[in-house]
């Protein structure tokens, strides 16, 4: 135990200077130790069982303090897997150049140097002539076999910046997975934000927490799977240490680099957000259509199993799809017996596009009217 | 009393009133503009100190007298001296010692020690020249004081005492005015004979009193006493001359021609073809100066006066962009071939660039010189009246009155504007001495009065929107800026027949969308008049108490006033970005409460509603009654009238333990109130709904405690080893008035053009800005902002700004008149008070950020479980919501150290050389109350705490990290005998250069508020020497009469170092701005993503600014003036 003496000798400069005061910062990130997860959150279509479509937010892991209480301690996504962006938000930065490439001049991407500065991407967005005395050395980007080919650069037009004016990001440097299966990427709407930390600015929200990855599933998240997101061992901080995921996103936990297998959610089940008729229902139409909303795009080919039947009697029907994410069913062109009960049976092999398949069959009993 | 002692000062004519005994003999007791002699007489032949000695102090300085007698130790005190050279006279029996030539300072304390012989006879008076020491053993006091003899003689920039000032170790001009230890300059105390002339909006210098008016300046850049407040700077302190009983004065001349400045470096432009660069036209400055007696020694007068004339040529060059020229395999450029290609020339479409500077070739296709013309009339009159040599007063105004007129070097003359104002400074001051001197009463009272007007040059304009048109051609606008026919001409693109010479090339002369072209009215305009009515008193008391002690209690009130205008031009500015087809409006409007009556608020402005959940159904704004304001002088809504009252009061104790160790502390206690615009005190917030009261703001527990100790290991006052701590808190200036408590509320409109009605104008190649200006009633904007839309509120118990400083230091006399010191100091902020918006800028909260204790809200809580009211709850709940996010804001911090070696050799024997290196480092993420990164100058109430997403990346090395700092100011005299003198001053500086980042743009705020990388991590400007000179011939023309003239060498080696480069790394055209890569380094830059106007994210790469890094300003080119003085 330390002395009176010498804890007060401690003291008196702290209050002497004020300095004892509590001068940490909320704003900055993480930089110590592996690049950690703290957060996935879902942007996700949210079908209503109006029928409307409600864009909204959810935490698929992780959590925040300033979350509503409709979005906090999600590990479980429940809204509709049709939605929007997945963003990944880390605990410090990674290095951008294993995540995105520069567009070049050709039409091409282009790898980064890492090391590589803005002023390094400047010198290859000179004219032709320029470039083979500017555009060389380790930080080149955009070399093709005869030489630089220069960075795509016309914004702001008509001269350009110095900066390529779009990037790609890397398939597969980042990876959603789904029931063990990789989820295919719109690469054209992921990329990698390094703006940001864990304050929530009024504009955006929790939406634009940072740095994150974005990835956007091109045909959404397959129904009723267990998802997780895998980088690749490429993917690291400035330190060259891989990215982990520690439990709840609590950055203070054990993180193991390149374990993310903390990240886990479920994606709803495939299921019908809207039914008509619903199950049971009396008095329909004997010309009706019947349609079904569900939450997830169909595969066409999970179409032919769908039957309508009266008793032991099948009924010939078309299904189609149609909807802006191909999820609504519609069976039309019906003339069925009046006051008459039928069954109509989704089989599990019904599947959405990603081949999230019904847990059980759906079937539907409704009776027609006079 | 000794009687053999008052004999004998009767026989010397010598007033007996004037003789009385001090016994006592303690530290410093001095005020802002008088000084004091101390020392110890002893007996020359044993060394015992002697009691009864009479002292006296007689200077040309002085009205009369001032003298002492020697206590029982021998130690005397001569008090209420004005700065001067004196002589001091003892007698002791029938023996009589006079040293002369010694120096006091104000608010100093020399120390002159004497011996006497006692037994010499009557008639043996002993002449010696003093050796009074260079060291106030006293004080902690840190800092330079400057007397009128030095500024004479070095080549001191400027006119005016801010240019004297920067010689003090650990300062730095910070391009607002003067930092001193790793303040901002906004933070000094401006004093000019004891009146706090700080301009009442930001705290810049208030009166600019020219040098030749000045008897003496003091630099005071800490450890200063509890009579100092108001300031977490340094106290720049300036005493006026005075007349004295010889009519005394003096005519001056300094002339500096545009021919004695050298050429500045070019700082090409990466995104303008307009290149323009200011220079010296003239500078004549001339006056008199003349003081004398009224009444000898009862009454003296002193007057002067010196008008300036500047001429400022702003040299404008127009450049184009080449197409003619290749890179050979060598590396080197080719000539220009204006062929294209395929005709074997070097025509590719691109523009040239130099690969070995990045910077675009250019041909200059015509250049112009505009003009700015300025003149002050400096003035000063005092009158200085003894009634007594211990009843004493003065009584000085000084004023300035200026006229100011620039022109626009980037775009059409009709953006200028003229400005005149007046400065005016009364100041009275009474001294009163009473029981023996023992007691000391000084009463000050101040006027300080700054009137302004800022209007356009062409009264057509007068209210014509501002527009800023961007991405676009010169040779589009040049019909709108007047530009020559060969702008026209060589700027015009089309082929080459037409005469384009480079046809491949699509604009010759591009303003890029990161540059602008200014058209139409002024912009900003001001009308404003503010007042500070200082009142100070302050009483000593000198007792004996366990050695002794010097008593000074105190207290001053200052009532401040300020009305300002809210005025642009046309009501509203424009930036219209051609090449986007994209117009932003900003302006001021007036929001009124549902039930006002008045008929201008017949106005809607739809404001974000805060209960605006995203659910469906719910209104994301609510609209409000409001006027957009005109920007008419005198208009409703465009005059703030506000006050701030101030009052202080301290009580210290400067206690002499021993003859060479000093205590000194003291206690000080401050308070602001700081009042609400009139037109809004007792009303209802017509935003918050609060009622509002006189007082938007009382800061009061400020008590600010210093203490220090000083020993003197020589005992002769040739050493000291001190040390000081001091609490010192920030006094508000009244832009916080206008603003916070003024009701402003802006709106930022987005519009595209296809919102707006018109045709596309030719002349601006998209439609003009003009046609998107709305009436409060129609809405067509893509985004509408308001800024400040849901009010001010105040944190509960929020506290005032202060700075803890602690300091140690030594200085020891090596050898006569040269003295060298060292010491450590370490300043800090201990909190800060800005506004914080935990809304997203509806709302502002003036608080402390980071700081919101948990009592307080648990207090509101208490208060909204207790209302039944609906109304009442809900806006206590909205309240709730926003105090509870001043926690997320990071505290704010500036950590400021410093080691200071100095040397100063005092002026005597025809030398003078002070020089001082200060190592220090400056880090934080608040730099004080100037924001550097963006020029924003609005104390306590700045962008830097406003948005929390605008935090991050704040901390690093502060825009005043200087960690080297070098300055060495110094002359000699040489004696002609009858041919004259030569005197050849020098000074020199030495300084690192200041940290820079990238900054980018806020899709609300605009330009550099954010910060893409940490603070300062990119790089640094150079570092800056430059080295002063002065030449000076002076000759006695006849008894009483010299003439003096000068040449002054400014950056004699013609350095131009970098001053400033362009940390901008990406400008905000609507829809790239970016938020901060936190704790980034330069090449995460590459992957930053672009915000769009609505401050949503985008996956665009961020553009950037193609000048980014490039220098943007330099320091000043050679020049050289010439002085010619006349004194008599």
């Amino acid at each position: 135990m330390a002395s009176l003496k010498r804890l007060l000798l401690l003291a008196l400069p702290c209050a002497l200077t004020a300095g004892c005061r509590d001068v940490t910062t909320q704003t900055e990130l993480n930089p110590a130790g592996p690049p950690m997860i703290r957060q996935v959150r879902l942007s996700e279509d949210f079908h209503s069982t109006s029928g409307s479509i409600i864009p909204r937010q959810t935490f698929a892991f992780g959590d925040h303090p300033d979350a509503t209480e409709g979005e906090k301690g999600h590990t479980v996504a429940t809204g509709s897997p049709n939605g929007g962006a997945i963003r990944i938000v880390m605990d410090e930065l990674l290095v951008g150049n294993y995540l995105e490439r520069i567009a070049c001049a050709d039409g091409t991407y282009s790898d980064v140097p890492v090391g590589a500065t803005p002023v390094d991407i400047a010198a290859c967005a000179e004219a032709a002539d320029v470039l083979p005395k500017t555009c060389v050395g380790e930080f080149a980007v955009c070399l093709g076999p005869n030489g630089p080919i220069g960075i795509l650069d016309n914004e702001p037009r008509p001269v350009g910046d110095g900066a390529a004016d779009t990037h790609q990001f890397i398939d597969d440097s980042v990876q959603i997975i789904c029931n063990d299966k990789k989820v295919p990427l719109n690469i054209g709407k992921s990329y990698w934000q390094p703006s940001g930390n864990q304050q929530k600015p009024a504009q955006g929200g929790l939406a634009v927490l940072g740095p994150a990855v974005i990835l956007t599933p091109s045909l959404g998240l397959p129904t009723g799977a267990k998802c997780t997101v895998k980088f690749s061992e490429q993917v690291v901080d400035v330190d060259g240490v891989q990215v982990c995921a520690p439990a709840a996103g609590d950055i203070t936990a054990p993180c193991t680099p390149g374990d993310t297998s903390a990240v886990s959610w479920t994606v709803d089940v495939l299921q019908t957000t809207v039914a008509s008729p619903e199950n049971n229902a009396t008095g329909v139409g004997r010309t009706d259509a019947l349609q079904f909303v569900f939450n997830a795009g169909i595969d066409p080919a999970g179409l032919a199993g769908i039957t309508l039947k009266k008793g032991a009697t099948n009924v010939a029907i078309t299904p189609t799809i149609s909807g802006s994410t191909m999820n609504i069913i519609k069976i039309s062109g019906l003339n069925l017996d009046a006051n008459s009960l039928y069954t109509l049976t989704f089989p599990t092999t019904f599947k959405d596009v990603l081949g999230g398949a019904l847990p059980a069959p759906l079937v539907i009993n409704f009776t027609t009217g006079a | 009393m000794n009687t053999k002692k008052i004999l004998f000062a009767a026989a010397l004519g010598v007033s007996a009133l004037s003789a009385q005994a001090v016994e006592l003999a303690p530290a410093a007791a001095q005020s802002s503009t008088t000084g004091a002699i101390r020392g110890i007489v002893k007996d020359s032949k044993t060394g015992e100190a002697l009691v009864g000695v009479t002292v006296i102090a007689t200077s040309p300085a002085l009205q009369g007298n001032q003298s002492a007698v020697t206590d029982e130790n021998g130690a005397y005190l001569v008090t209420t001296l004005p700065p001067g050279v004196y002589q001091v006279s003892y007698y002791y029996a029938d023996a009589q010692v006079n040293a002369t030539g010694v120096a006091v300072n104000a608010n100093g304390t020399t120390t002159n020690n004497a011996k006497i012989d006692p037994d010499a006879g009557k008639t043996e008076i002993i002449n010696i020249k003093a050796k009074a020491t260079n060291i106030d053993v006293t004080t902690t006091n840190q800092g330079l004081k400057i007397s009128k003899e030095i500024i004479a003689k070095l080549p001191v920039p400027g006119r005016s005492f801010e240019g004297a000032a920067l010689q003090a170790a650990g300062t730095r001009g910070d391009g607002v005015g003067v930092s001193v230890s790793g303040s901002s300059s906004l933070e000094n105390n401006y004093v000019v004979d004891g009146i706090n002339t700080g301009s009442l909006a930001l705290g810049t210098v208030g009166s600019p009193v020219i040098n030749d008016f000045l008897e003496e300046i003091e630099v005071i850049t800490g450890g200063y006493n509890a009579e100092y407040g108001r300031s977490t700077g340094g106290v720049i302190s300036v005493v006026t001359k005075s007349g004295t009983n010889k009519f005394q004065g003096s005519v001056f001349a300094y002339l500096q021609p545009g021919a004695l400045v050298g050429t500045r470096d070019r700082t090409p432009s990466q995104v303008s073809p307009i290149n323009a660069e200011g220079n010296v036209g003239y500078n004549y400055n001339a006056g008199f100066e003349l003081g004398g007696p009224i009444v000898k020694d009862k009454l003296w007068f002193y007057v002067g006066f010196a008008p300036t004339f500047v001429r400022t040529d702003i040299h404008r060059t127009i450049n184009r962009r080449t197409d003619c020229r290749v890179v050979n395999p060598d590396g080197k450029l080719s000539d220009c071939v204006v062929a294209t290609e395929t005709s074997d020339g070097n025509a590719d479409g691109k523009a040239d660039k130099d690969p070995a500077t990045g910077l675009f070739i250019t041909d200059k296709v015509d250049d112009e010189t505009r003009y700015s013309n300025g003149q002050a009339y400096s003035f000063i009159a005092k009158l200085n009246y003894a009634a007594s040599s211990n009843q004493q007063g003065q009584l000085t105004l000084n004023a300035t009155p200026q006229s100011a007129e620039g022109p626009n070097a980037f775009g059409a003359q009709s953006v200028t504007s003229k400005s005149t104002s007046l400065q005016t400074d009364v100041a009275a001051k009474w001294t009163s001495k009473f029981n023996n001197n023992k007691t000391e009463l000084e009463a000050t009272f101040g006027w300080h009065r700054e009137e302004s007007e800022s209007t356009a040059s062409d009264p057509a304009y007068a209210d014509v929107p501002i527009q800023v048109l961007r991405g676009g051609s010169l040779a589009t606008w040049a019909d709108l800026g007047n530009e020559s026919d060969a702008v026209r001409a060589g700027c015009k693109d089309g082929d080459r027949k037409s005469g384009d010479p480079y046809p491949l090339l699509q604009t010759n002369c591009e303003i890029t969308t990161q540059a602008g072209y200014l058209i139409g009215g002024p912009g900003g305009l001001g009308r404003d008049l503010d007042e500070r009515r200082t009142g100070k008193l302050s009483l000593i008391q000198r007792v004996k108490a366990l050695g002794t002690h010097e008593f000074k209690a105190g207290g001053d009130i200052e009532i401040n006033n300020l009305t300002s205008s809210r005025l642009i031009s046309g009501g509203a500015s424009i930036d219209n970005t051609v090449s986007l087809q994209q117009v932003q409006v900003n302006r001021f409007v007036q929001l009124a409460d549902a039930a006002d009556t008045n008929p201008r608020f017949d106005g809607t402005c739809y404001l974000p509603n805060p209960d605006f959940t995203g659910a469906p159904g719910e209104m994301k704004t609510i609209p409000k009654k409001c006027d957009y304001l005109s920007g008419v002088p005198g208009s409703p809504g465009t005059e703030v009238s506000s006050e701030t009252f101030n009052w202080a009061a301290y009580l210290r104790d400067s206690w002499q333990v021993k003859p060479n160790l000093t205590i000194n502390a003291g206690l000080r206690y401050e308070e602001q109130r700081l009042r609400y615009a009139k037109n809004l005190q007792y009303s209802k917030d017509p935003i918050t709904g609060e009622q509002l009261g006189k007082n938007a703001m009382t800061l009061n527990g400020m008590f600010a405690p210093r203490v220090g100790i000083v020993y003197d290991w020589t005992k002769e006052g040739k050493s000291k080893v001190y040390g000081n701590w001091g609490r010192f808190y920030e006094s508000i200036p009244l832009q916080i008035n206008k603003r916070s408590f003024g009701g402003e509320v802006s709106l930022q409109q987005l519009f595209t053009y296809a919102d707006c009605p018109g045709m596309i104008d030719p002349k601006i190649g998209g439609k003009n800005g003009e046609a998107c200006i709305t009436d409060p009633n129609t809405r067509m904007a893509q985004v509408e902002n308001y800024i400040g839309a849901s009010g001010v509120l105040i944190a509960p118990h929020v506290k005032s700004q202060y700075l803890d400083e602690t300091l140690v230091g030594a200085e020891y006399e090596v050898a006569d008149d040269l003295k060298v010191g060292i010491s450590y100091a370490y300043r800090t902020l201990g909190r800060v008070l800005e506004d914080v918006s935990t809304d997203g800028a509806n709302t502002y909260i003036l608080a402390n950020p980071g700081e919101i204790a948990d009592s307080d809200l648990a207090a509101l809580e208490s208060r909204i479980a207790a209302t039944d009211d609906a109304i009442e709850k809900k806006r206590l709940q909205t309240q709730y919501d926003l105090f509870k996010g001043i926690k997320v804001f990071d505290t704010p911090r500036r950590d400021y150290h410093a080691v200071t070696l100095t040397a100063v050799r005092k002026f005597s024997k025809r030398f003078y050389v002070q020089a001082n290196y200060t190592f220090s480092q400056n880090k934080g993420n608040y730099p004080g109350l100037v924001s550097y990164t963006n020029g924003q100058l609005d104390p306590n109430i700045s962008s830097q705490y406003d948005l929390v997403e605008l935090l991050s990346n704040r901390n690093g090395f502060l825009d005043q990290d200087i960690p080297h700092n070098a300055k060495l100011n110094g002359f000699y005299t040489f004696d002609f005998n009858k041919a004259g003198e030569l005197t050849l001053g020098v000074s020199a500086q030495f300084a690192s250069g200041t940290p820079y980042g990238a900054l980018g743009g806020h899709y609300l705020y605009g330009q550099n508020e954010s910060f893409l990388l940490p603070r300062g991590s990119v790089g640094r400007t150079s570092m800056d020497y430059r080295v002063n000179a002065q030449l000076a011939y002076s000759k006695k023309l006849t008894k009483g009469m010299n003439m003096e003239v000068f040449l002054q060498l400014f950056n004699l080696f013609d350095t131009q170092q970098e001053a400033f480069v362009d940390d901008t790394y990406a400008i905000d055209t609507g829809n790239n701005a970016a938020n901060p890569i936190v704790g980034g380094r330069y090449q995460d830059l590459i992957w930053a993503k672009a915000v769009n106007g609505s401050g949503g994210e985008t996956s665009t790469p961020l553009q950037r600014n193609p000048n980014y890094g490039n220098t943007t300003g330099r320091y000043s080119p050679i020049s050289g003036r010439f002085g010619f003085r006349l004194t008599f």
